[in-house]
């Protein structure tokens, strides 16, 4: 351990080993093989007691101790022997809890009486719930609900908003802010392995050759992971990095090959790499042989895209395609890694589904050192997608296999033909279309923001305020949406509940309640099991449908609900997880302490009996159907995919010049519901901002700082300008800002998205809109304006100012906790 | 003379230069050089098969216009659109070699299909429906191409039909898969009317393709009417006449009908005129009562009646030319209510005046653009992309 890590200064009245504010990634262990222990601490007062837990403001899934003095959090210290992190934190994990103590936290239910929401007890506020619900059901039918969630709850919330929604009402109407994040990882899993799940582990980081990342800021969205990668870079045996990013990010600055292709173009590059990648013969002729199938789909879709026509297309240069192309296609070992730059661009599963035949080609996969990451965004939006309220089917089952539906009938202990299998799962932005019909009239929001964080907002907030929709909005605070709602429910939030989360590499944390929540306020599991009750859901012997009462019962259901899954929770137990923590599924008698990679045999989940979906077609989205399937069942072969580049959906011109592309600023997540209230975040990175390059900016006369209208053609927003040395033709504006952040003028990104989405994973096209910029009048001093630091600008030529990372990657923009 | 190919058939040329994106060529193996027989038979399929991707390709971007607000329909049909066009644009070479017979069929299927009110969930799952027909007809017609150009031996034939098969069975695919997500909710919403009316009305002056019919075809019917009684009082000759009417009726209501092509109505009419004298002449009926005002029928005037339909239709076969408005005005000259150079040249202008404009209401009915379209700057190589290569 080296000297950082014993720098602790908690004194009585507080203190932090390092200001992860202005140096974010904090210094450097550098290594190969096992990452050094680095323990990363901040407190604001001695605590009294640490409580084991777990970051939950991105994906990367840091174990961590709450300090607590009385019923307040005081600080946080990474936990040392955590598999994660090592000890260390980021800043948002160094400062995200104080939100938990903010001012203006929900503490009694509200409902809306006369247009105005008033406070009523608790049983006021779910006796009108039961009683909308109850009478839609009645008139309506199951159809008339639907349940939209998050990436931010625990598993044990999500396992019972499963059992609640699917076997209790019967809707298939259940999908989560995930679908704006993680759908393509999801999918891109699916079709290419049969399951979702990640295939390696962070370790494969400590020992590969190479790193490919594609649209995946990692410097900003898992600063811890970077960190990570950051030691490699500095060690003995550097891996060569390659990043493909329209924008110069602090990842593409430290790599040996930085592909900047146009925004919406990342098929046609990838085909350009995988075509070089195989005329020139760098493939594992027996791997694909005897572990794939349908390798020529790949090499018809490939062919066309020489190093001219990519470049053509994409405005990379053939030289720099064949530089990349010569590191991934000859490194001995590769991690890939893809985000949103992929999923939030035009043709996301195709695209993502091209890397993970990348390393299917190679061979580099299942093996140490090898594997692709099809990131998540959210701290839990693996757990939504395992508990099948994301629009899959409960623990990587699959809704057509009638023997699935039975298993899962049968640990719930109902009828098959109660859970709702005859449809594909209704996608977030279906949801929103539905309630515009009609058709869906009851609609549960919980902890996320849609009136922030959904394309074409003014529609969705028409939708949202519409009388024949009933709303009810959960959440810690009241948001842009709960401002819209007709019942709020107060919800505790991480430290005030006990629960499970899983991230990225497949690692499951226990999280345990710190404090007590405020007031009323309770879990977001009290509040649907409360539901349940009240509705009368039974099974079929007449008992009550959820039976379990706390967090440890819902897991131990679950446990069973996953056994014999690729998600194999059967041999974990609250007590295993509170030892040296973090423990990756599947867990059972046979691999009881986890299991490090899957696939390491080249056998991949994809025989018919065995697969998730059955897969589509990766141009229109269709759906392959289960004979077609069965005829030519994989048995365990990978399925390589190609796919055809398609036309994008709109095109800059001359009204409308710019391509808009969106993303996270390093200091915030989601819609800003906690880190706005953690003073330091909110500090470093308090208003929107676009930024342009100095070429377009001296084409339309706009000078540093000064106010911009941005124009799609949906919306406008007004925000000053940041003059960076991102490519020319294209603008940025971060996603977390919603309307209210100075008054007058709208500045929430979302206002000029496309309402378009990838056909296969649904996730909408947040980094793809042709937009027009012009001065606005008058130039005002505002707060925003001087509040842009000039450190944060950082993705263009100029040096970063002390390491404070900016950021591209987009995230989930989305709701609370 | 444009009425051979339905008016919103895009003209084919050869592939534009500069285009960025490379794209599949079109087949290139060799072509074979069968019998004169087989040869004619392989043409019909060839014209039945453009006619219907004309036809499908119609059918999507209405698809895509109508329902822009559903983006999963919208941008799903605006794919398989592309695919459509595709098929079109490899085709010219071997319909050169084959030839390729027009087929009307295709037109009248669809003339069958996405009419009326189709707002919502539910006009969604109609419309729908109705693309599957259409597809069926495309997978079904490329399969008996495939088929006969394996038999002729044709390489390049049965790439062509086998690369067009494959598309078409993923558009079937494409549409099953929307159906089964949208009817479980379509099915159980109530019927919303005043809701279903106040989707329906168009949200942009140029989205003409969701008014519905029930506003549409009346208005348009009205107006057209108008145009020709007020030019017919204007120039004091009586244009308005009982002829009129029907054709009015088939522009306004089937505007995809083959029947209701600007040539059918003219041809149509004028050789119903011709008919009618001829079989007066031909049975000597014309110092008979004119039946209509005397109230007397004679077996002259039931005979010229007879020789006159009958000719009248055979006028439109042989002419492409069928319809069936012309039968009214050949029984008005058959029964003696026109007998009169005169009154014959008002009944043509009154005719004339209806093809044009009525020409010219379903061309607009008729002519799509997708969403995608509306959003891509002319002339650039996106524009190429969807509209094909006659940008």
């Amino acid at each position: 351990m080296r000297d950082v890590a014993r720098a602790a200064p908690a004194t009585a009245r507080g203190g932090a080993t390092r200001d992860s504010i202005s140096d974010v990634w904090g210094p450097r262990t550098p290594h190969t093989g096992p990452w050094p222990v680095r323990v990363d601490e901040r407190t604001t007062a001695e605590p009294e007691r640490w409580v084991q837990s777990v970051c939950v403001l991105c994906s990367t899934g840091c174990g961590m101790d709450v300090g607590v003095a009385g019923n307040r959090i005081v600080g946080v210290r990474g936990r040392a022997t955590d598999r994660v992190n090592h000890g260390r934190l980021g800043p948002k994990g160094m400062y995200g809890w104080e939100a938990n103590a903010s001012a203006d936290r929900l503490t009694r239910p509200l409902v809306r009486r006369d247009g105005r929401l008033v406070e009523v007890p608790w049983d006021e506020a779910m006796t009108i719930v039961r009683d909308r619900s109850s009478r839609l059901l009645r008139d309506y039918g199951p159809g008339s609900h639907g349940f939209y969630n998050s990436g931010q709850l625990f598993l044990e919330e999500y396992y019972t908003l499963a059992a609640v929604a699917e076997a209790g009402i019967g809707t298939t109407h259940v999908d989560g802010n995930t679908r704006l994040c993680t759908a393509t990882a999801a999918l891109a899993l699916i079709e290419s392995f049969g399951t979702d799940g990640a295939p390696g582990s962070y370790a494969d980081f400590d020992l590969t050759d190479a790193i490919f990342m594609v649209g995946h800021n990692m410097a900003s969205t898992q600063t811890v992971l970077w960190a990570r990668v950051l030691d490699r870079l500095e060690g003995p045996r550097p891996p060569r990095l390659v990043v493909v990013d329209p924008r110069a990010t602090v990842a593409a600055r430290r790599a040996d090959v930085h592909l900047a292709p146009k925004p919406g173009t990342n098929l046609a590059l990838l085909n350009g790499l995988l075509r070089i990648i195989i005329q020139k013969g760098w493939i594992d002729s027996d791997f694909i042989r005897d572990h794939t199938m349908d390798f020529e789909t790949l090499v018809t879709h490939s062919d066309p895209w020489t190093p001219e026509a990519t470049e053509r297309v994409t405005n990379v240069r053939a030289a720099q395609l064949e530089a990349a192309a010569e590191i991934l296609g000859t490194s001995p070992s590769l991690v890939s890694t893809c985000l949103q730059g992929v999923y939030q661009s035009l043709q996301a599963t195709a695209s993502a589904v091209q890397v993970n035949n990348l390393h299917l080609i190679r061979g580099l996969i299942g093996k140490p050192g090898s594997t692709v990451f099809q990131m998540n965004g959210q701290p839990t939006a693996q757990n939504t997608r395992e508990c099948g309220v994301n629009g899959e089917f409960i623990a990587f089952r699959n809704w057509q296999n009638p023997q699935h539906v039975a298993d899962t009938a049968r640990v719930w202990n109902v009828e098959p033909k109660t859970l709702p299998t005859w449809t594909p799962p209704t996608h977030a932005m279906q949801m929103f279309s539905f309630a515009e019909s009609g058709s869906i009239r009851f609609l549960w929001i919980i902890a996320t923001n849609p009136a922030v964080s959904l394309p074409e907002l003014s529609r969705i907030r028409k939708i949202l305020k519409s009388d024949d929709l009933f709303v009810v909005v959960s959440d810690a605070f009241l948001t842009e949406t709960a401002q819209l709602a007709d019942v709020v429910l107060p919800a505790a939030i991480w430290g005030e509940k006990t629960g499970c989360t899983t991230n990225a590499d497949r690692t499951v944390h226990l999280s345990e309640k710190a404090i007590d929540p405020p007031g009323e306020a309770r879990s977001d599991m009290d509040a649907l099991i409360d539901y349940a009750r009240r509705m009368g859901f039974k099974d079929k012997d007449g008992q009550p449908l959820v039976k379990w009462t706390d967090p440890e019962g819902a897991f131990n259901s679950w446990r069973e609900m996953s056994r014999g899954r690729p998600c194999d929770y059967s041999g974990m137990t609250y007590e295993k997880l509170r030892g040296p923590s973090g423990i990756q599924w599947p867990c059972t008698d046979a691999a009881p302490n986890g299991s490090e990679r899957q696939y390491t045999d080249g056998v991949f989940n994809t025989a018919a009996d065995y697969c998730e979906v059955y897969g589509h077609d990766l141009a229109t989205g269709a759906a392959i159907t289960p004979t077609e399937y069965a005829a030519r069942d994989p048995k365990g072969r990978a399925i390589i995919k190609g796919a055809e580049y398609l036309p994008p959906p709109e095109q800059p011109d001359d009204d409308y010049p710019l391509l808009l592309t969106t993303g996270r600023v390093t200091h915030h997540f989601h819609t800003r519901t906690k880190t706005a209230r953690a003073p330091e975040l909110n500090a470093a990175a308090p208003a929107p901002f676009v930024e342009l390059s100095h070429a377009d900016a001296e084409r339309f006369g706009i000078e540093e700082g000064a106010l911009v209208e941005v124009k799609s053609r949906r919306g406008r927003v007004v925000v000053p300008a940041r003059l960076t040395g991102i490519e020319p033709g294209v603008a940025f504006i971060p996603f977390h800002y919603g309307d209210d952040a100075d008054g007058e003028e709208p500045t929430a990104a979302n206002r000029l998205t496309l309402s378009g989405w990838d056909a296969v994973s649904k996730q909408p096209y947040f980094k793809y809109a042709a937009v027009s910029v012009r001065a606005a009048g008058d130039r005002r001093d505002r707060a925003t304006s001087a509040a842009v630091p000039a450190a944060l600008a950082g993705s263009g030529a100029e040096r970063p100012v002390a390491g404070v990372g900016r950021e591209t990657e987009r995230d989930v923009p989305t709701g609370a906790r | 003379m444009a009425t051979r190919q339905s008016p919103v058939a895009r003209p084919l040329g050869a592939a534009p230069s500069g285009r960025v994106e490379p794209r599949p060529e079109g087949p290139a193996g060799k072509m074979a050089n069968p019998p004169a027989g087989a040869k004619l038979q392989i043409a019909k399929y060839l014209g039945l098969a453009r006619s219907t991707e004309e036809q499908l390709l119609n059918a999507l971007v209405l698809v895509a216009e109508r329902h822009e607000r559903n983006y999963d329909v919208a941008h799903g049909a605006t794919t398989l659109a592309t695919w459509s066009r595709e098929h079109l644009e490899w085709l010219p070479p071997l319909a050169d070699h084959y030839g390729a017979v027009p087929s009307e069929q295709p037109e009248m299927l669809r003339a069958a299909l996405l009419g009326g009110t189709r707002a919502g969930l539910i006009g969604e799952l109609a419309d729908l429906t109705d693309l599957a027909v259409l597809a069926q007809q495309a997978e079904m017609t490329w399969e008996i191409v495939r088929q006969g150009a394996r038999e002729v031996r044709d390489d390049a034939l049965v790439e062509l039909a086998s690369r067009a098969h494959a598309h078409s069975v993923r558009q079937m695919a494409w549409i099953r898969t929307e159906i089964d997500h949208i009817a479980p909710d379509a099915l159980s919403v109530p019927l919303d009317v005043g809701g279903q009316a106040a989707i329906s009305l168009p949200k942009r002056l140029d989205a003409i393709s969701s008014i519905p019919d029930s506003l549409w075809a009346p208005a348009t019917a009205g107006l057209i009417l108008l145009i020709v009684g007020a030019l017919g009082v204007l120039v004091g000759r009586p244009w308005l006449g009982p002829s009129i009417g029907p054709s009015v009726v088939l522009v306004a209501m089937m505007p995809a009908h083959p029947s209701s092509r600007a040539w059918n109505t003219l041809v149509g009419h004028a050789g119903g005129l011709l008919a009618g004298f001829i079989a007066v002449m031909l049975v000597g009926a014309a110092n008979d009562p004119v039946v209509l005002t005397s109230g007397i029928l004679t077996w002259p005037r039931v005979a010229a009646a007879v020789i006159a339909i009958a000719l009248t239709i055979l006028v439109g076969i042989l002419l492409r030319a069928s319809h069936p408005p012309a039968a009214a005005t050949t029984l008005l000259v058959a029964l003696g209510s026109v007998a009169t150079l005169d009154r014959s040249l008002a009944v043509v202008a009154g005719v004339a005046v209806v093809a044009l404009f009525g020409e010219l209401v379903r061309r607009v009915r008729l002519e799509r653009v997708t969403p995608a379209e509306r959003r891509a700057p002319a002339g650039s190589s996106m524009a190429r992309w969807l509209r094909g290569s006659g940008e």
